[in-house]
């Protein structure tokens, strides 16, 4: 166990180092200086050329870097071009929004994936069953922007029932939350149905009915609990993806969380602002990963023998 | 059983040539009749020949030159002269709509050959030659999955520009992995059968294994995973129009369109709600295609 998780660890920092390096070249190799960006168009060459040392990209490539990893591990990833906030202080005040939008999301995901799925299972072939079924194929394949514009379209405008922008009232996240959810309500479901009819089919299982057990204790003590295990690891991958999901849906809906500030920073070409958006994004992205795999090594011990060696 | 029957039929080449070609064509007949039985997958099959044919001849098929504006018609609801109304520069919804089926599907289908081939090559190297050539290429499949797909495509984009080409680059790079991460994995089971090692045993080049043997055992698998990565790379190729990273205007795609339609949406629904449908169509048609080819060619589902 131990040493399964020290290799995940290793394994991890190597990822980070690799996030690090692609994240620097992909905005040094951006079309156009970031000097000209700040400053008037009609600059003079030496205030230019005093902005470009102060910033320090008049250093070779390979210091540039090792100072930006340098900064970088120390929390400090520069400030905005435009508003001269720290970055670092900028995301961690739109994490905040961002994270109540997802856990909602991954709540309402995680709730009703999970019980639509048992129910389809048990009613497998079922008007019921087509019904779920077919809705979670039509929930993996929409997109989650239309989805939202769509709730914007019913719920916000045609029905009035919650606003379609902003996060001023508490209502402002049912939407957002629906519209992010619906994804991984979708493919949650259909991994969980998948998994309850394999389950259901055991020996075991019928072991427990022929005990007299209730048929609830059947379903939930011996089924779910075993089913579970692929539903962990879907759960576990979707977090991090329902994180960058989140972007386009606070677009959508004007929510100033991280991906609005990502989409925000691209059109107005804030370069540290997106570079530290993207790790940051990354940063959790990668390490999300690393505790659902340690976490799905403790449940399932057949992970950490295949994978320690 | 698929794989094994694709490699009796691709080591049966040394035995004699015919019969190889006999078994290997038993292999995908057998599987292909399997799809047939399928209805749901018939249909999905059907919706997409149909989505090719019309990206193929859409100035046929578009009632409506795409790009033609006519203000004093702008906004139009459905109705006789535009079946789909017309947007906010007076130009036909539903030829936009038409239109915009070439841009998916060739999103859809280039980025993930391009992928396709990156990840292949890379995944039947490392899977090949293990050691250092191995390390290396896992370790760079880690680092580009490191990052969720959206934030990765958005960034690929920013730096090349919107466009077309762009995109299928940037999906491109987006979803190599999947192949490398598949492909290693089987040519590294596959490189231990006795028909590959005969054939290192009767001299064969490295290439020879892998190109004549190993390869050719992976491919059904290949083609599953390419079926079911268009669709996700034609979400993707819209989510990046959407934002304005993508496939630029006036170029019609789907993306785009509802972007466009997003600040009408209080008046004038329909103009959001139609492309959405078109990408639902494509995707849905797609994913079941592929689901449906899964089962026909993977060996551990049939019974």
């Amino acid at each position: 166990m131990g040493a399964y998780i020290l290799k995940r660890l290793a394994q991890t920092f190597v990822v980070l180092w690799g996030v690090s390096l692609v994240t620097f070249i992909l905005m040094n190799v951006v079309p156009g200086d970031p000097v000209l960006l700040m400053l008037e168009r009609r600059a003079r060459p030496e205030d230019v050329a005093r902005v470009r040392h102060e910033m320090g990209l008049d250093k070779p490539r390979a210091v540039q870097y090792f100072e930006f990893v340098a900064k970088a591990v120390r929390l400090d990833l520069g400030r905005s071009y435009f508003t001269k906030e720290p970055v670092t202080t900028a995301l961690t005040r739109r994490f905040g929004v961002t994270v109540r939008l997802a856990s909602l999301a991954y709540a309402i995901a995680l709730l009703l994936g999970i019980s639509m799925g048992v129910a389809a299972a048990l009613k497998r072939g079922s008007a019921f069953d087509s019904l779920i079924t077919g809705g979670a194929a039509l929930g993996i394949s929409a997109p989650v922007f239309w989805v939202a514009i769509l709730l914007q379209i019913v719920f916000g405008l045609r029905l009035a029932w919650f606003p379609i922008s902003g996060i001023r009232s508490p209502g402002s996240f049912v939407l957002p939350a629906a519209a992010l959810g619906i994804r991984y309500i979708a493919s949650i479901s259909r991994v969980t149905r998948t998994s309850m009819l394999e389950v259901i089919s055991q020996d075991y299982i019928r072991t427990a009915r022929a005990k007299g057990l209730a048929e609830k204790t059947v379903i939930l003590k011996h089924a779910l609990k075993n089913a579970l295990i692929p539903i962990i690891t879907l759960a576990g991958t979707e977090l991090g993806n329902l994180l960058a999901g989140s972007m386009l849906t606070e677009w959508v809906f004007a929510i100033p969380g991280m991906g609005k500030q990502m989409v925000d920073s691209i059109l107005m070409r804030d370069l540290p602002m997106l570079q530290g958006t993207v790790l940051y994004v990354a940063v959790i992205f990668v390490m999300s990963n690393l505790v659902v795999d340690i976490s799905y090594a403790f449940i399932d011990p057949r992970i950490r023998y295949s994978h320690g060696d | 059983m698929a794989t094994e029957g694709a490699g009796l039929g691709a080591a049966g080449g040394f035995a004699g040539q015919e019969d190889a070609e006999a078994r290997s064509r038993g292999f995908w007949a057998d599987s292909m009749s399997r799809l047939a039985e399928n209805r749901l997958v018939l249909a999905a099959a059907l919706i997409l020949a149909v989505l090719v044919a019309v990206a193929i001849f859409a100035p046929s098929v578009a009632p409506y030159d795409p790009a033609k504006q006519s203000l004093a018609e702008s906004l139009q609801g459905p109705g006789a002269r535009h079946l789909l109304g017309t947007d906010e520069m007076g130009r036909d919804i539903l030829s936009r709509i038409i239109y915009g089926t070439r841009i998916s599907l060739s999103v859809g289908i280039v980025s993930q050959i391009i992928a396709c081939c990156v990840g292949v090559c890379l995944g039947a190297l490392a899977g090949f030659y293990g050691g250092f050539t191995d390390t290396l290429i896992s370790r760079a499949i880690e680092i580009f999955s490191a990052f969720p797909e959206l934030l990765f495509a958005i960034g690929i984009m920013f730096v090349l520009g919107p466009g077309v080409i762009n995109v299928f680059i940037a999906l491109g790079l987006l979803s190599w992995t999947r192949y490398a991460r598949l492909v290693r994995g089987q040519v590294m089971q596959l490189r231990e059968m006795e028909y590959a090692q005969a054939c290192v045993a009767c001299g064969g080049s490295n290439a020879r294994v892998i190109l004549r043997h190993l390869l050719p055992n992976c491919f059904s698998t290949i083609i599953v995973l390419v079926t079911l990565g268009i669709p996700g790379a034609i979400l993707m190729e819209a989510s990046l129009s959407y934002i304005g990273l993508g496939v630029q205007p006036p170029t019609a795609s789907w993306g785009q369109m509802i972007s466009a339609a997003q600040q009408y949406i209080s008046f004038y629904p329909y103009y959001s709600i139609a492309p959405g449908i078109a990408i639902i169509v494509t995707v849905l048609a797609f994913n079941i295609f592929g689901d449906g080819l899964r089962d026909a060619l993977d060996p551990r589902i049939r019974e």
